[in-house]
């Protein structure tokens, strides 16, 4: 642990410059404006470095201490050719001894609209900078891929969808995959959104009729609504899909589905269905749902019961703690594309006292979508568009299990500036136990 | 002599290029992307070829500045030239490549090309006079896609509901590339709703537009992005569209131009709200939220009316038209067309609060005199630039019982 902190707190980036340093430096009380802001946030010990820099431009210099699990670090900074500086106040970043999952993958694409050029997912060790391609876009000829998931996190049991020409869902397995196209089986629906039951053996696709619109005016520039909506088993084992009634109302919508750490739930989202889309978009709202489920026989048991709900809100994205004892969710005023709406912030649900509450430490003015838990449960990694309201980026805050979350800290690049530079968007942040063979063709 | 041979084939190759291949060179920098970011040159070296492009890109990006174009054509042709050279007689060399790029330049897919580039710029800089002096009725006719780029500078001009029909207009789409996907069609839609206002819509159709190009994105698309931004008042984006930028050599100091000033525009007001209509794939019904939904401005309220014309929706444009007469100090010579062909073909119709000049009057009577004869070709002739010649189907059905 201590050679872990060492490593940490020993390749903070020094950024500073190789001009002339003032010789005297004004002292003030108040934390420097750096970018990203890592000042008091809390980070696993394996970390890549948290390189920053100033928000302004300024040089600065940076000195670092540690005292037992806190780094302390004191920034100096000043304009170039100044004759003074400021010493500012030193800022606290907080070391965890709880591990993280030592990969996260996602996929890169450009934020919304209608078409791409080049996307892919791609999976990064947190530990360093390194970004390698888990499989681009030129494996299927400049189609989709998207909607990857782990069963448990294992990098060697993963599926996406492949989109386009001969496209279906790429099951990976070690370092064979193969594809399926589950609109051929069973109950003949597509699969979108995938969650795969802890035993391994089912995954739960819900099947959906995902349209756009591009409103005329208004903060948003686009929504994203189903017209139909339904939820899927899907058997590995004989390869076969089964559409249980429950889950497959003409006159509900059903999606977003995910178990249940000990697989016997299933949780998923629900709105009644509206017609007239997209002009009714506004009366659309998703309830967070639930209904057994048994693994040895494999089918759903019971009726659906509703957890949490109403008309004047709309539930997104629920995914259980790794321990089932809280819940998370997205929450909009409606719909079921949260990443598009400004208000959409994260919830969380004590599943043992029903307590519901929002996320206030990690919420912000602008979207928190999607977002993932580690094997430990002790991280949690979400997209928020914070940075400028259009391109997500992904900021990890550590939880304490009791419910309380950490201030969370973006994604530490190489470059500072790459944030800002980068053209596309995160999606789907998921960690991962190791690393994930790349596919080149599918 | 032998020694001024170079001189002569680059100064020829140069003016030949700069004289005729200006706006490609702009085109080809629009159209292009190079940065100094570890994205940028990652993504391009695991590209096929991907040292040539970058190449490529990194010479192309110096395109925006006039002659630069043009003087790597020379030089490349002054290397042609040598390599010639070494097996020809100098004299021959020359001229075989002068004469080539000669011919090449002279191609008539080439000139349609510069044409085109030239007909963009023209646009993009909204030198509307420039535009109409490209996209000419006769060029139109052989040309269709330029019709559109005709009818936006008509129409930002306020004469859209004038000489609309001098164009080869067939339907709503032809003031709109709407339903085409390609980047010339989506550069054009970026042009349209920047003028009507719509920025957002602008913005959509520009980071469309870099789906066709081969970085996914390119400077043009980049500056047009800073613009947009900028007149959404969302300073987060354009101020990142302004950093990537500034990764490039020649964007450091880059400042756009201003948006053309409209005075007479409604500023919608922002309003989030579930209820707000969403763009489609009609131009007619695009162009009524719009107009609905506060973007009032002259040339709107004519793309609007015209966009019925165009689609022969008699009954929306009269719809409209009871919406917007008051604002009309004198209805324009289409409006006053279709108005009578309203009347003729729903006499309950109550026209009378309309102004209908005198001498369109008497030619409706004429043109109504020859369609009543079956003299639907005469008619047509006699009446070439009228709605009533666009309205009225070759077929000469001609009476009050015939549809919108």
């Amino acid at each position: 642990m201590r050679n872990e902190i060492v490593l940490v707190i020993s390749i903070i980036v020094l950024q500073a410059s190789c001009a002339r340093k003032p010789a005297t430096f004004s002292e003030v009380n108040e934390y420097p404006d750096i970018y990203p802001d890592y000042v008091g946030v809390t980070v696993p010990a394996q970390m890549a470095p948290l390189n920053f820099i100033m928000a302004d431009g300024r040089k600065m210099e940076v000195v670092r201490s540690a005292q037992a699990d806190t780094l302390w670090v004191t920034v100096k900074a000043w304009q170039k050719g100044a004759e003074q500086g400021v010493a500012y106040k030193p800022f606290p970043i907080y070391i965890s001894h709880d591990r993280i999952d030592p990969y996260l993958a996602y996929r890169l694409i450009e934020p919304g609209y209608e078409g791409w050029r080049y996307m892919g997912i791609y999976q990064r060790e947190l530990s360093s900078f390194e970004e390698t391609p888990i499989v681009t876009n030129e494996a299927n000829n400049h189609g989709c891929v998207n909607c990857h998931t782990f069963l448990n996190r294992e990098a060697s049991r993963m599926l996406f969808h492949s989109r386009g020409p001969g496209g279906g869902t790429v099951f990976v397995e070690g370092d064979a995959h193969r594809l399926v196209n589950i609109a051929t089986l069973g109950a003949k629906k597509q699969g979108t959104y995938p969650a795969w039951h802890p035993y391994g053996r089912y995954v739960a696709f819900s099947s959906n009729d995902t349209h756009q619109c591009f409103p005329v005016k208004g903060e948003q520039p686009v929504e994203v609504f189903d017209t139909r909506s339904d939820i899927i088993l899907m058997d590995l084992q004989t390869d076969s899909v089964a559409a249980h009634p429950p889950l497959n109302t003409g006159d509900t919508w059903e999606t977003f589905p995910t178990w249940s750490a000990d697989g016997k739930t299933l949780y998923y989202c629900a709105a009644d269905s509206v017609g007239q889309m997209p002009l009714s978009r506004g009366r659309l709202h998703y309830k967070l749902m639930a209904i057994d489920f048994d693994a040895d026989k494999g089918c759903f048991e019971g009726e659906p019961r509703l957890i949490y709900g109403n008309d004047s809100l709309s539930v997104s994205f629920p995914r259980v703690t790794p321990d089932g004892r809280f819940l998370c969710f997205t929450r909009t005023r409606f719909g079921t594309f949260p990443v598009w709406h400004r208000e959409a912030d994260l919830w969380m649900m004590n599943l043992g006292s029903g307590e519901v509450y929002e996320a206030n430490d990690i919420n912000s003015n602008d979207t928190e979508s999607y977002h993932s838990w580690s094997s430990n449960g002790r991280w949690m990694v979400f997209g928020s568009r914070r940075l400028d309201g259009r391109y997500t980026r992904l900021f990890i805050t550590h939880f304490d299990g009791e419910g309380r979350f950490s201030k969370p800290f973006l994604l530490p690049q190489q470059e500072a500036v790459h944030n800002q530079l980068r053209l596309k968007s995160y999606n789907i942040p998921e960690f991962v136990k190791g690393r994930v063979k790349t596919i080149e063709k599918i | 002599m032998r020694k001024w041979l170079p001189v002569v084939v680059f100064l020829v190759v140069f003016a030949l290029c700069q004289i005729f291949l200006p706006y490609t060179f702009y085109a080809l920098e629009d159209q292009t992307l190079f940065l100094f970011t570890p994205d940028y040159f990652s993504q391009v070296c695991s590209m096929p070829c991907g040292f040539a492009c970058l190449m490529y890109s990194f010479v192309v990006q110096f395109f925006v500045i006039p002659c630069v174009g043009a003087s790597v054509v020379a030089l490349l042709a002054l290397s042609v030239y040598w390599a010639i050279g070494r097996l020809a007689r100098p004299l021959f060399s020359a001229l075989a490549v002068c004469a080539v790029v000669a011919v090449l330049v002279s191609l008539p897919t080439v000139r349609q090309t510069e044409r085109w580039h030239r007909l963009e710029h023209a646009a993009m800089q909204y030198d509307w006079d420039e535009v109409l002096r490209i996209a000419t009725p006769e060029r139109c006719k052989e040309e269709a896609e330029m019709t559109p780029y005709a009818l936006l500078a008509l129409g930002e001009r306020g004469e859209l509901p004038t000489k609309m029909f001098s164009y080869p207009v067939a339907s709503a789409e032809s003031l709109t590339f709407e339903g085409w996907q390609s980047r010339e069609a989506y550069l054009f839609q970026t042009l349209l709703y920047a003028c009507t206002g719509c920025y957002a819509e602008a913005a959509h159709r520009n980071i469309q537009l870099g789906t066709y190009l081969s970085h996914g994105t390119s400077f043009g698309v980049l500056r047009r992005s800073v613009w947009l931004y900028d007149n959404l008042h969302d300073n987060a984006l354009a101020d990142k569209y302004r950093s990537i930028l500034r990764c490039s050599v020649l964007h450091h100091n880059w400042k756009h131009a201003p948006a053309p000033v409209r005075k007479d525009q409604t500023v919608a007001a922002d309003n989030h709200s579930d209820t707000i209509p969403a763009i489609t794939d009609q131009f007619l019904y695009n162009m009524a939220a719009l107009v609905n939904e506060g973007y009032v401005s002259r040339p709107n309220i004519d793309r609007m009316l015209c966009a019925a014309l165009a689609q022969r929706d008699l009954a929306s444009f009269m719809k409209f038209m009871e919406g917007v007469a008051g604002r009309q100090e004198q209805l324009a010579t289409h409006y006053q067309e279709a108005i009578l062909v309203a009347a003729m073909l729903q006499p309950s119709q109550n026209v009378d609060k309309y102004h209908i000049s005198a001498s369109v009057r008497s030619a409706f009577q004429r043109f109504s005199t020859l369609m009543n004869q079956q003299q639907v070709y005469a008619a047509k002739a006699a009446f070439p630039h009228t709605f009533w010649s666009f309205y009225f189907d070759e077929s000469g059905v001609f009476s009050s019982t015939k549809g919108k």
